[in-house]
């Protein structure tokens, strides 16, 4: 579904920080993005939401090749995949539901008070029953980081990126948020997670695109069978 | 444009760069106003001149001799009558030419020995070329000492003082366009780097470039709409009032400043075509800065 050969990545005229990266997404599969800090986790992730061209080689979304195909072509591919950003990259001056609504809004949903009633039951699952009308400056990380996360599933994404997802929550809540992605990509969301949790890479028995050196190393789930939940097509 | 409005709007209703364009934008507006009306107003003057002018003309005979003045002047209104141009010629009695001059002279200040010429005038068929020059050589023939004024020459050049102050408007008008652009540009652009990071976001969100073009458009559109009444509505005032303070000026000298239907109905699409303008010019400017992002 998604395709990635021989890419090359780099900011301005910088050295390439991504060299000849090649993978590929089934759909409907799961994977941890792991390496250190600054291996460029977020730098990939950013190829992968259409937020930067590749320096070099293939990128092919849900059948289309991005090298290749017009500008006006791409928003449409971003509405298949949701986003949870490092920073959150929430919108200060609307509510929490509205920052939940948003993405929806602009795909050109007409029924906002349904939309309303999803968004609100997505943000009490994700603990913020009482923050519907908070303002994101007024959340704490924690807080800010779920609500980035119900933002971005709302609209049943083919395509979930998630940059260090549960790095701002306690183990209980990383737990549930997990969760969340695991039955996202049980009804076919394409999962990519990028992240420094080890232990929990391990927990979850999933693949792992690994990034050192500028490149990309694709290690199978160990199979211990502990979890066999994700991954499956 | 016209679609219904979502009670989300990505950007704050915020006036980054907008709280003093309207009225930028109303200064622009009654300058070019202003401009236009004058214009309109001069052209419509130099109408009634040329036309009021050039359907008469003067001539005179001067001499010591009195006789001889007589003499010329009937020689030269036999031909002016004879002519299918002249509607009517006519020899001032003095005094008329008398009356005339007081205003300059004072009265009784005009005395007998005062040389004064005689003067024909002729009322000629209007819009009709009448051949100054061969007039001349054929009214010479007979009255030596008459000159001949057909007033060509002042009309003339009155038409061209009038058109190169029209032309010079209309340059105005153009300038006074291209700066509102460049300020319309900058505000775009002020707007657009103060809510970068919320474009930035609904743009990965796959929000097209229409759609975001579209918060800026409505809002340029009632920007220039604003200006535009206002700076019109002031203009407006001021024709009014320069007309007051006019209308009791020198009758003959001042020939009335008016303003037909058509050229009312064209100020009054000012503002319509400043909120136009601002409007396509956010457009652009958005669209521009958005094509640098993937
Ligand atoms: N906008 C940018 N301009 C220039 N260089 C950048 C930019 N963003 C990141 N980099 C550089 O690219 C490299 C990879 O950064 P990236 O943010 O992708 O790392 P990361 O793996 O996500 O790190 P972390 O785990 O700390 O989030 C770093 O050396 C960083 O300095
Ligand atoms: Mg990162």
């Amino acid at each position: 579904m998604i395709r990635f050969e021989n890419v090359g990545m780099r900011y301005g005229m910088d050295s390439e920080i991504l060299k000849d990266i090649s993978f590929e997404l089934e759909r409907g599969s799961f994977h941890f993005l792991t390496g250190a800090s600054g291996a460029g986790k977020s730098s990939l992730l950013k190829l992968l939401y259409l937020a930067h061209r590749p320096s070099r080689g293939l990128t092919s979304f849900f059948d289309v090749n991005t090298v290749i195909s017009t500008r006006a072509a791409l928003p449409k591919l971003r509405r298949r995949i949701g986003v949870v950003f490092q920073e959150f990259r929430l919108l200060e001056h609307l509510t929490a539901v509205e920052n939940v609504m948003l993405p929806m809004v602009l795909a050109g949903e007409v029924k906002e008070e349904r939309l309303k009633e999803q968004s609100k039951e997505l943000l009490s699952w994700v603990g913020l029953k009482d923050k519907f009308e908070a303002r994101p400056s007024t959340l704490s990380g924690g807080e800010k980081q779920r609500l980035a996360i119900a933002r971005a599933v709302i609209g049943r994404p083919d395509l979930l990126l998630a940059d260090e997802p549960t790095g701002n929550v306690d183990p209980e809540m990383a737990q549930r948020l997990m969760h969340l992605f695991v039955e996202l990509n049980k009804i076919g969301t394409t999962t990519v997670i990028a992240t420094h949790d080890i232990s929990m890479v391990k927990h979850m028995n999933a693949p792992e695109l690994r990034l050192k050196n500028g490149e990309l190393e694709l290690i199978p789930a160990a199979g211990n069978a502990a979890n066999p939940t994700v991954g499956e097509v | 444009m016209f679609k219904a409005k979502s009670s989300i709007q990505f950007l704050p209703s915020g006036k980054e760069g907008g709280g003093i364009l309207p009225w930028v934008i109303a200064v622009m507006t009654y300058l070019s106003a202003l401009s236009i009306g004058s214009g309109f107003a001069l052209h419509n003057m130099s109408d009634l001149w040329s036309s009021e002018l050039s359907q008469s003309m003067t001539i005179q005979i001067s001499n010591a001799d009195d006789e001889s003045v007589a003499e010329q002047a009937a020689s030269v209104l036999e031909i002016l009558k004879s002519m299918p141009e002249v509607t009517s010629a006519e020899l001032l009695s003095d005094d008329k030419i008398t009356s005339l001059l007081e205003p300059w002279l004072g009265s009784g200040n005009v005395t007998d020995d005062l040389p004064i010429p005689a003067m024909i005038t002729a009322q000629l068929v209007p819009n009709r070329h009448v051949d100054i020059i061969a007039l001349e050589g054929k009214l010479h023939a007979v009255a030596p000492d008459a000159k001949l004024d057909g007033h060509q020459q002042w009309v003339d050049q009155l038409l061209k003082l009038s058109a190169t102050i029209q032309a010079t408007s209309g340059l105005a008008v153009v300038l006074i366009m291209l700066t509102t652009v460049a300020i319309i540009v900058f505000a775009t652009n002020a707007r657009l780097s103060a809510h970068k990071e919320n474009i930035e976001i609904v743009h990965l969100m796959g929000a097209e470039d229409s759609a975001i073009s579209r918060e800026f458009k409505n809002r340029f559109m009632i920007y220039g709409f604003k200006g535009g009444v206002g700076g019109l509505v002031a203009a407006i005032i001021t024709i009014i009032v320069f007309y007051i303070l006019t209308k009791d000026l020198g009758d003959g000298l001042t020939p009335k400043l008016t303003l037909n239907l058509w050229q009312i109905l064209t100020l009054g699409l000012i503002p319509f075509a400043v909120s136009l303008l601002s409007m396509v010019t956010a457009d652009k400017a958005v669209r521009k800065a958005l094509i640098k992002m993937m």
